[in-house]
């Protein structure tokens, strides 16, 4: 009986038709319509288009259509490129090792040609006659001559007719249409020079410069107002390197929509990197806030794998940490207080350009200087002299600046007002005492090196899952450093029996969880660190004046010094703005002077 | 509705009210009290859905009805009306006007029946107790329980019955107060947990004045009643930590000394503890404590005690704050430190009277 049985079962396997396969993949790389443009705008890249446009309807689900000027192709190509793992682009085995071009994998035409109606037409530049090629469901329908301009069109119909599936789980048009412009955002930064033009039924989107830079792209696609509020981003050692815009804290999202993450060019999504972000701003900016970033990490091929999965939009770095440090320390470079804007007119006046160069170098020290979390910009040791030159020429000048800030009056008990040539300030009373207070703490807590810690009369239970469990063994030893004393309890349990005094009277158990969460994810202990300048700002804000309150004017000035002896980014911990600038022209042109 | 009132009567029930309605807000109509005219007199009702309060005082009611107001506004506008003689009436549409001489206020209020209903209790369970006892023992707990919303469940003061005993015992995980009475006590099955801002509310109750003072428990409730008014808060619903599992046996190192000499020297010592930290190491040999503290940014402080100990010398550390907090409510001149070790739960208590035990878990400076 159960021979039997066995022998039916063995004849259940088949291999399925070619058709159902291709279909069945068709599902990993077209997922929405989305991933159809995305495909379809990767191959117009790699087909060197200078000019793309791509026009939908319905969210893309009634058409997607991409015109490009590039290269074009023959018709046996053309009928070629729809046959499964058809590609120009990879050849031999090794070759997947150095990937250059977007597409590699095969996938895409004949992906989407299996789930909707395709007509491709194409010509290559100084041909008389050009090619049209219709494919329905995976099947060609029609091959013939066709007159057409240089280049591709692509033109896909009724995305997942024969999929009733897929086509049910569609979101709302306006969530397609998102998805779409989000896809197109991506690509238009990561290539500047190519002119891209977006239309939703008819009507332009998004239509940005010819042959631009990264800066004017990103005006072509965040508006124009964002220029004055980013700052460009350099930083590398040659094997590995970044480039990019960050912006001020005040663009920040509660989301991760703001940042643009490449990595040879190609749009990734990475928490690692996410985290490093976030980690550069967390002096700045609160918990859960994500500044707006686009950033291309530049690495050789062979150090990080793209083939993770088939839209391509993950990759594996082969050593994440030094990415990690490479970002997150760049960031924090650039936002140090010889940046801020509103410091930067007045600094450019006084900084000579060889202390510019010198800011240059500080930089890069600080990425090789060694493998040691960083800790803080001011204590680290082994500073050569003209660093500490640099240092001493900022800090005069900050120190200058707000020595020379007169304060002209309070406003609703809540902003003192103060003038210097020719600008007019407002400074966030609490916002400042609160940073000041932080950084003092701050400044206490790192030169101490210490951590006493609080013994708990009822140790706490803590449920880790596998991951949690592992990355809590093994990095014990930074976790005690830190005052905290947790004991396995049998399986998945632990018990926090000590926790650093700083944190009682704050649940620990989440604070745990979250640490080791960052663990997991990045791979390393950076915001252990982050976590205490959090616990250290909570009660910084509760240290200081909150709310309205009357100053003297000694106590003005004293708040005013008291700012230029703190190293901070213009932000109050929280990511709000301590100080804000208004010129004269400004407020000349309010009154119609200008 | 419409009623006539004396100002100084209502603002002193509008001032009990005004204590008990919700700050934050969350539902409009908690900003606001519900005014019951009947009968010859006003009751006066404000929630915050954890503390409920009901009030009552004579009036000359002309024509009986009910109406909520914003409880802030209303206070404000009586505490500053011109005459002793208030005016109040109100139509159906939901204005209503506040007359005092020649002001006249038109205030727009919300519908009465969105007002949450006052929690039902049975008059008859009352009970008499002594306010001096509960009034103690309150104030020698609550500082210990525990300000962290996310542990709901020692947010407050555990209080149960054993045999003619009352105890309570509040704990922030890291000490615990625990205070035993003899004392005349409602009906109470099982240990309940009276959250913070109730316990809060009971003490100022207990403060105001002289009168009689009644209890009942019901299943989520504690009812509380003095003269015509009456506090009804809600119970938290949780478990209490098993507490006398973490009340050390066998601390056998006994440092007895005066109180006033401990606290004193504390407030001292600590005033040069890190920030927060707030630790203080306790040096202890042989008829001799020496309390220390630094602070690498400031410098370090010294003191030194007489005490009587004859055991072995040890060091311990100790948030600075934990230990002041109780010596500033035992109240007797001898105390007693029991300890064990450097990582074990110490007990603090008065060295001659029973009834009242503090727990605090050492620092590890």
């Amino acid at each position: 009986m159960s021979y039997h049985h066995s022998v039916l079962q063995c004849n259940k396997i088949k291999i399925m038709p070619e058709s159902l396969a291709i279909k069945i993949s068709a599902g990993e790389v077209v997922e929405r319509p989305a991933s159809v443009v995305k495909e379809l705008v990767e191959n117009s890249i790699d087909a060197k288009a200078t000019d793309i446009s791509v026009y939908i309807h319905d969210g893309g689900r009634k058409l997607i259509r991409v015109i490009d000027n590039g290269e074009g192709m023959t018709r046996d190509d053309a009928v070629v490129a729809f046959e499964r793992h058809a590609t120009s682009k990879l050849l031999k085995e090794e070759d997947l090792y150095s990937i250059h071009t977007m597409g590699f994998r095969g996938e895409a035409l004949p992906s989407i040609a299996s789930v909707s109606e395709i007509v491709l037409t194409t010509k290559i530049t100084g041909e008389i006659t050009g090619s049209m090629v219709k494919v329905k469901g995976g099947i060609i329908e029609e091959v013939r001559d066709a007159g057409c301009a240089d280049g591709t069109t692509v033109e896909a119909r009724d995305i997942f007719f024969n999929t009733p599936a897929r086509l049910k789980f569609m979101r709302s048009v306006a969530t397609e249409t998102g998805h779409i412009a989000d896809t197109i955002t991506r690509l238009a930064l990561a290539y500047p020079a190519i002119r891209f033009r977006l239309f939703n039924n008819g009507s332009a989107m998004l239509k940005s410069s010819v042959k631009a830079d990264l800066r004017i792209r990103i005006a072509d696609v965040f508006g124009r107002d964002f220029l004055k509020d980013i700052i460009p981003l350099e930083a590398g050692n040659g094997v590995l390197n970044i480039h990019g815009f960050i912006a001020m804290p005040e663009t920040a999202y509660s989301t991760t929509k703001g940042l643009f993450i490449y990595v040879n060019n190609r749009w990734i999504r990475d928490r690692g990197i996410n985290h490093a972000i976030t980690n550069g701003y967390r002096n700045v900016l609160g918990q859960g806030k994500y500044p707006l970033v686009v950033l291309f990490i530049t690495i050789a091929p062979q150090n990080v794998d793209v083939n993770v999965h088939p839209t391509k939009c993950e990759v594996r770095f082969k050593s994440p940490k030094s990415v990690y440090e490479l970002v997150s320390r760049a960031i924090e470079a650039v936002l140090a207080p010889s940046h801020v804007s509103f410091l930067k007119s007045y600094e450019r006046k006084v900084l000579t350009a060889e202390v510019r160069e010198g800011a240059v170098n500080y930089n890069n020290a600080s990425h090789n200087s060694s493998a040691v979390p960083l800790i803080d910009e001011g204590i680290e040791g082994g500073l050569q002299a003209s660093q500490q030159g640099l240092e001493e020429t900022v800090a005069y000048t900050k120190e200058l600046f707000f020595r020379e800030l007169e304060v002209i009056g309070q406003l609703w008990q809540e902003y003192l007002l103060c003038e210097r040539e020719g600008e007019f300030y407002i400074i966030d009373q609490h916002a400042a005492a609160e940073r000041s207070a932080f950084e003092k703490l701050k400044g206490d807590y790192y030169l101490n090196r210490r951590v006493s810690s609080q013994l708990l009369l009822l140790p706490q239970k803590i449920e880790l899952s596998l991951q949690e469990k592992e990355a809590i063994e093994s990095s014990m030893e930074a976790i005690t450093d830190l005052g905290f004393d947790i004991e396995p309890f049998g399986g998945n349990t632990f018990i926090v029996r000590a926790v650093p005094e700083i944190l009682s009277g704050i649940d620990c158990r989440g604070l745990i969880k979250e640490l080791l969460d960052d663990l997991v994810s990045s791979e390393m202990s950076f915001r252990i660190e982050g976590r205490l300048d959090a616990i250290l700002m909570r009660i910084a804000c509760h240290s200081v004046i909150r709310g309205k309150r009357i100053l003297s004017h000694e106590e003005r000035k004293a708040l005013v010094i008291r700012l230029s002896q703190v190293d901070f980014a213009g932000n109050c911990p929280h990511g709000r703005p301590v100080i804000k600038a208004i010129s004269k022209f400004e407020i000349e042109k309010m009154f119609k002077r200008r | 509705m419409k009623f006539e009132i004396e100002r100084d009567v209502f603002l002193k029930i509008l001032q009990r009210a005004q204590g008990v309605v919700e700050k934050r807000n969350t539902m409009p109509i908690l900003a606001n009290i519900l005014i019951t005219a009947k009968r010859g007199k006003i009751e006066v009702m404000a929630t915050d859905l954890e503390v409920s309060i009901k009030d009552q005082c004579d009036a000359v009611v002309a024509k009986e009805g009910n109406i909520t107001i914003n409880a802030r506004k209303l206070f404000e506008i009586i505490k500053e009306a011109p005459e002793d003689k208030i005016d109040i009436s109100a139509e159906g549409s939901g204005k209503i006007i506040i007359k005092s001489g020649k002001a006249k206020f038109n205030i727009v209020g919300l519908p009465v029946d969105e007002f949450p209903s006052f929690p039902a209790y049975d008059e008859g369970e009352l009970f008499r107790i002594a306010p001096d006892v509960l009034k103690d023992m309150i104030e020698k707990t609550v500082f210990a329980a525990s300000t962290d919303e996310t542990r709901y469940n020692i947010n407050g003061v555990f209080v149960e019955k054993d045999g003619a005993n009352i105890r309570m015992v509040a704990t922030d995980g890291h000490r615990l107060a625990l205070i035993e009475r003899s004392s005349e006590w409602p009906k109470l099955d099982k240990g309940v947990i009276l959250p913070r801002k109730g316990i809060l509310e009971l003490k100022k109750f207990l403060e105001s004045g002289e009168g009689a003072i009644s209890l009942a428990f019901t299943v989520n409730n504690m009812i509380v009643k003095k003269d015509g008014t009456i506090v009804v808060i809600r119970l938290i619903d949780g478990e209490f930590p098993d507490y006398k599992q973490v009340i050390p046996k066998g601390n056998d190192k006994k440092i007895g000394l005066e109180r006033i000499d401990l606290l004193s020297s504390l407030k001292r010592v600590s005033l040069l503890s890190m920030e927060k930290g707030r630790g203080v190491k306790f040096g202890i040999s042989k008829g001799k404590l020496e309390l220390s503290s630094s602070n690498p940014d400031v410098g370090e402080a010294r003191e030194e005690i007489n005490v009587d100990y004859k055991n072995d010398e040890m060091d311990v550390g100790f948030n600075a704050t934990y230990m002041m907090e109780a010596l500033g409510v035992i109240d007797a001149d001898k105390v007693v430190i029991e300890l064990k070790d450097r990582e074990s739960p110490a007990i603090l208590k008065s060295a001659t009277a029973a009834g009242y035990l503090y727990v605090v878990m050492p620092m590890r400076i």
